[in-house]
């Protein structure tokens, strides 16, 4: 099973590979940093791609019904999300 | 550094790179907006290929890149005609096919199958229905933008990646999935901005060379 920080790792590097940002400013993202509706790199098209990335590397399956702009809205949100489908 | 060439084939102009009397590789490019993404490094990789005297050629699906086709009125078919021309014009020794371009792989004539993190039919439809999640468009034939004929849509939601015998996978690192060969890198097919990376282009042409070596002599 992964650990909370693995989890935590996996999203942040989803998260610079979909987006193309540095390293740099995806290791500053804290559970308060916006992501969708913030971040312009973060178009419908990368969403999709980042959901795609995030269910191939955690081995999970994500609903669309699961799908709101409340677990993309915050990198703290997303890897919630992220921590409850995997441990499921 | 080579530079890349306008080639005129039966099906209009495409891209080429390398010497045209020296083995010939038919590159199959991603679908839709991944292609442009992925554009850069591909034509990085046909410049590392000709510097090892392997000519490339990178055409245009009907309906995408610089393709005049509309694409809401192209079928599945027409990608496997354009494929199957191609390679009557060009004779490659194999094609190399990038992500959803696997798809169309299956060619008579063609022996050797090279390809870089394939994807099947039913998730690049996912991956294109996920984008309506988040934005306004709500027309079922629009998809990531695309509008494309329904029967369409049914043909690449099932399309699998045919298997041949003489095939070599190789992916991302970042991907679990089973390949050849996994190499450093990241997707940049997710990249909304497009970027490039010289280092996945050099390994991906080192290990598509020394593949079509192998072939050659076995």
């Amino acid at each position: 099973m992964k650990t909370l920080e693995s989890i935590e790792n996996t999203v942040r590097s989803v998260l610079r590979d979909v987006l193309g940002i540095s390293r740099e400013r995806a290791d500053a993202f804290g559970p308060d940093t916006g992501l969708f509706g913030e971040l312009p790199e973060l178009d419908s098209m990368a969403v999709a791609g980042l959901l795609t990335e995030l269910e191939d590397r955690l081995g999970i399956m994500i609903d669309d019904d699961e799908i709101d702009a409340d677990m993309l809205g915050t990198f703290g949100a997303l890897v919630d999300f992220a921590e409850r489908k995997a441990r499921k | 550094m080579t530079a890349l060439f306008s080639r005129q084939t039966s099906r209009g102009e495409v891209l080429s790179c390398g010497l045209k009397n020296g083995p010939q590789i038919l590159v199959l490019q991603p679908l839709f907006d991944e292609a442009n993404r992925c554009r850069r490094t591909i034509a990085l990789m046909m410049r590392a290929l000709a510097s090892r005297g392997i000519g490339t050629t990178l055409p245009d699906l009907p309906g995408l890149g610089e393709s005049l086709a509309p694409l809401a009125e192209t079928r599945w078919e027409d990608w496997q005609t354009a494929v199957s021309d191609w390679v009557n014009d060009i004779r490659p020794v194999a094609l190399a096919a990038f992500r959803g371009g696997a798809l169309l792989d299956s060619v008579p004539g063609i022996v050797a199958h090279w390809r870089f993190a394939p994807e099947t039919g039913a998730r690049i439809v996912r991956d294109l229905e996920r984008t309506r999640l988040t934005s306004s468009a709500a027309d079922k034939d629009v998809l990531g933008g695309h509008k494309l004929a329904p029967a369409f849509i049914d043909a690449l939601r099932t399309a699998d990646l045919p298997s041949h015998s003489l095939m070599r996978t190789v992916r991302l690192e970042s991907d679990a999935t089973d390949a050849d060969l996994h190499v450093p890198g990241s997707p940049l097919w997710r990249r909304a901005e497009p970027g490039e990376d010289a280092a996945l282009a050099e390994a991906l042409a080192e290990d598509l060379s020394q593949w079509i070596n192998q072939c050659a002599a076995s």
